[in-house]
């Protein structure tokens, strides 16, 4: 009685169902995803079967951001890698909720400690800090310890 | 029966007729009752005490735990301290609470328990004997509800109102059921005198715990109930409600609350001795009076380590779909019986 | 919001407990982050802190010897059984039973006292270092784990038949709570409860680590996905762990714990040559409450980049 949507072609490879949405990076599944795209790209990976959402995070390349999304298909031990480069000036990108509801908790994470807006998510608060928090502490502009 | 096995009768007695000797029949009477009050109150502070001490230590060794050991040879005296720790407490009274409710609500909850065991056979001595007394004696017991209600209001706090609507819904409910299946009992007796029904079981030679089966069966569940034990212990939730509708209860109320407890175990205790198990008026006497009231102690301790909360809505709908039912069922069938059999 | 004593919705407000984890992790070296892997999840350390062991292990392409690797799996396993026991005592606590939360807190403080002598504390521990262990399992250690897993095994289902057989603790439990398994994985849900929704998914079946596929780990699943459908998956998972700590400890074999270039707490001879520049690596364990996931990002130095994990959600 699993409701689990079968991927239809479950042997779809990632490749053939990114084409034109997403190019080829480093690694056999990992991908770099325009901005603008990253909806599709993971409508269509969740329609392929791509049901578990494992994580979405941020990085910050002190010239440039970037979020990072582990994406998980039952049938395959591998995930899948996007990665979606930002400006530094423009921390913003399309929210993903839209596919996985549970994608809302890793977004507010990813704002709530290193700022990065998500465009259009149902929730867009902070999670962990106080709401009336100023700053985002992971940044690597605030310093902590001996470094970053 | 022997005589002698009745010494809680034959006591009295005979410090009545010691008293009226040495102060005169005019005096003699009320400052009698007044003793009696006394020895009311030490009895069920006692009961409280050493049966808080027993139910602990019970529960603490199906926990495979010590219970208490410290205070006292074998922590016979932890409750003891726990009372003097009660009472030594700073009394605080909730923010915009209403002072005088809040004070009148333990205290209408613990005299009932003292003033139904005027009317309740305690052994063999009944202080006060009345026709109705288990009409009395029921109706006292269901003034619970109204007492953590008054509680619960009073607090002005959003946990003890909970906690209080929970408790009375459940308290009434429960009085229904323990009502109607001593009410079966006072069928097939005849009377509404418990002294009465005790003695009809020594007249028919059995217990009404086999002849009413159902009735000793529901009693038993809503005396459960009525003492807030396991698994209906919602009042107290500790994991739900913090402390249902005594929540804001400190120092001394609260320890009210706990004499309330004990003193409620004890009357239901001897309401079903007296109503179920021949009371005193078997060959056991007044030791075994007393040694059925430890019984029913002892099992509802052992209930309370063993069972789980039920849910509130569970609760009420058992309530009012199985057992309400049930307990009108025995009553018909009672009464069936006793037609069929005798006529009127 | 309460709809007379139905919950209506639920917002709830985390982080209390967050502790800047990540940022922490970029300010310390590697392998001064095992303490406070471990306090990821307090109640599971040994899960946590092998998750992030192996992270680091699979950033510097460094591989434990075999014995180390059957060690740390006898253990994690028997971690497993010890948060699960401690799922156990405060299910029946919740439902108003203090007994079982009591027997259940007893047997899991006789396994405490065995994490104690072999890893050297009782919750957290420290005892899994980048390329082996810090202390070997000696056999004794070894005896005393099965001696405990044999009295375990006598006395749980003891416990298990008291909540079991009392109807009430069903009525508490089934039929309540259903989450539908579209909504498990819609949710990012994981773990015992996932499973109890039907959905197969087991980092130990799916992905698997350590010497799962060698020992013929079976995954528990339930349909229901009510609380009842959950108790049962970890009740079960109890024994599946109990039995691959018995098979993991048979599987070790004699030989060293320490890879070569395996780093301690003391003072390391050479530490950066190892740490790739621009290296990542992503790794999931099955931890007892969920999947547990860590990203390791390195610019080539002894601190990381960036380091981020996925907290279990179960």
């Amino acid at each position: 009685m699993s409701e689990i949507p079968a991927g239809a072609a479950a042997a779809q490879d990632p490749a053939a169902i990114l084409a034109g949405i997403a190019t080829p990076g480093k690694g056999a599944r990992a991908f770099a995803v325009d901005r603008k795209r990253i909806v599709d790209a993971c409508a269509a990976l969740h329609r392929a079967g791509f049901a578990h959402l494992c994580l979405i995070t941020g990085i910050d390349w002190r010239d440039r951001w970037e979020v990072v999304y582990h994406l998980v298909r039952l049938e395959e031990p591998e995930p899948v890698v996007l990665r979606v480069a930002l400006p530094y000036g423009e921390a913003r990108i399309p929210s993903v909720a839209s596919v996985w509801p549970g994608a809302v908790w890793h977004e507010r994470e990813t704002y709530d400690l290193l700022g990065i807006v998500f465009e259009g998510s149902p929730d867009p608060r902070r999670i962990l800090l106080p709401q009336d928090y100023e700053g985002f502490p992971l940044r690597k502009e605030v310093l902590y310890g001996n470094r970053s | 029966m022997t005589p002698r096995l009745l010494f809680l009768r034959e006591g009295a007695d005979a410090a009545y007729g010691r008293l009226a000797s040495l102060a005169g029949e005019a005096l003699a009477r009320p400052l009698f009752l007044a003793l009696l009050a006394l020895a009311l109150f030490i009895a069920v502070a006692l009961f409280a005490t050493f049966g808080g001490w027993a139910e602990r230590k019970l529960i603490a060794r199906i926990h495979s735990r010590r219970g208490p050991v410290f205070t006292g040879p074998l922590g016979l005296l932890q409750t003891v301290a726990d009372m003097l720790k009660f009472l030594r407490k700073e009394i605080i009274f909730p923010e915009g609470s209403d002072r005088r409710l809040f004070a009148l609500a333990p205290v209408l909850l613990v005299l009932p328990a003292f003033v139904a065991l005027v009317v309740v056979p305690i052994g063999s001595l009944v202080i006060a004997s009345s026709q109705y007394s288990l009409v009395i004696a029921l109706a006292l017991l269901s003034m619970g509800p109204i007492a953590m209600l008054a509680g619960a209001w009073a607090s002005n706090s959003k946990f003890s109102t909970l906690g209080g609507l929970r408790s009375a819904g459940m308290a009434m409910s429960y009085e229904a059921v323990l009502a109607l299946s001593a009410a079966g009992v006072a069928l097939s007796a005849g009377t509404l005198d418990i002294a009465q029904i005790a003695q009809r079981q020594a007249d028919m030679g059995v217990w009404f715990a086999l002849t009413q089966p159902l009735a000793f069966a529901l009693f038993l569940i809503a005396a459960v109930a009525s003492v807030e034990r396991n698994p209906f212990d919602l009042l107290e939730a500790e994991s739900e409600l913090v402390g249902g509708w005594k929540t804001e209860y400190g120092g001394v109320y609260f320890s009210l609350t706990l004499l309330a407890e004990y003193g409620k175990l004890l009357v239901t205790g001897c309401l079903f001795a007296s109503l179920f198990l021949g009371g005193w008026t078997d060959a056991g006497g007044d030791l075994g009076f007393l040694a059925k009231v430890l019984v029913w102690a002892i099992l509802m301790f052992s209930i309370r380590a063993s069972a789980v909360r039920m849910r509130m809505d569970a609760l009420l709908a058992k309530v009012w779909r199985a057992l309400v039912p049930l307990a009108l069922l025995n009553i018909v069938v009672t009464l069936g019986v006793s037609f069929a059999l005798g006529g009127g | 919001m309460l709809d007379a004593e139905t919950v209506v919705s639920l917002d709830p407000d985390v982080g209390y407990i967050h502790r800047g984890i990540e940022k922490l992790a970029e300010n310390r070296m590697y392998f001064k982050f095992t303490p406070i892997a471990n306090k990821l999840d307090y109640i599971a350390a040994a899960a946590w802190e092998h998750l992030y062991i192996s992270c680091v292990e699979r950033l510097i392409g460094l591989e434990p010897p075999e014995r180390a690797v059957c060690a740390r799996m006898a253990m994690v396993e028997l971690q497993r059984v010890v948060s699960h026991l401690f799922w156990l005592g405060t299910l029946s606590m919740d439902l108003g039973q203090p007994t079982i939360f009591v027997w259940a807190m007893r047997e899991r403080e006789r396994l405490l006292d065995v994490f104690e002598d072999i890893m050297g504390g009782r919750m957290t521990y420290g005892w899994m270092i980048i390329g082996g262990l810090r202390d070997d399992l000696t056999p004794g250690q070894a005896a005393r784990i099965l001696a405990e897993l044999d009295r375990l095994e006598k006395v749980l289902p003891e416990y298990l038949a008291a909540t079991e057989r009392d109807g009430l603790f069903r009525e508490r439990l089934q039929g309540v709570g259903a989450i539908s398994a579209r909504d498990a994985l819609a949710y990012g849900l994981t773990g015992p409860a996932a499973r109890a929704s039907g959905v197969p998914y087991d980092v130990r079946a799916h992905a698997p680590y350590l010497r799962y596929t060698q020992l013929g780990f079976r995954m528990v699943t339930r349909a229901a996905g009510d609380c009842w459908a959950r108790y049962e998956v970890r009740r079960d998972e109890m024994r599946e762990s109990m039995r691959l700590v018995r098979a993991a400890l048979a599987l070790m074999p004699e030989g060293p714990i320490r890879a070569q270039g395996a780093m301690t707490l003391r003072p390391p001879v050479a530490l950066s040559m190892a740490t790739p520049k621009d290296g990542e690596a992503f790794v999931r364990n099955e931890c007892p409450r969920g999947e547990g996931a860590i990203m390791l990002v390195s610019d080539g130095s002894n601190y990381p980049s960036r380091s981020s994990r996925s907290c279990a959600r179960g």
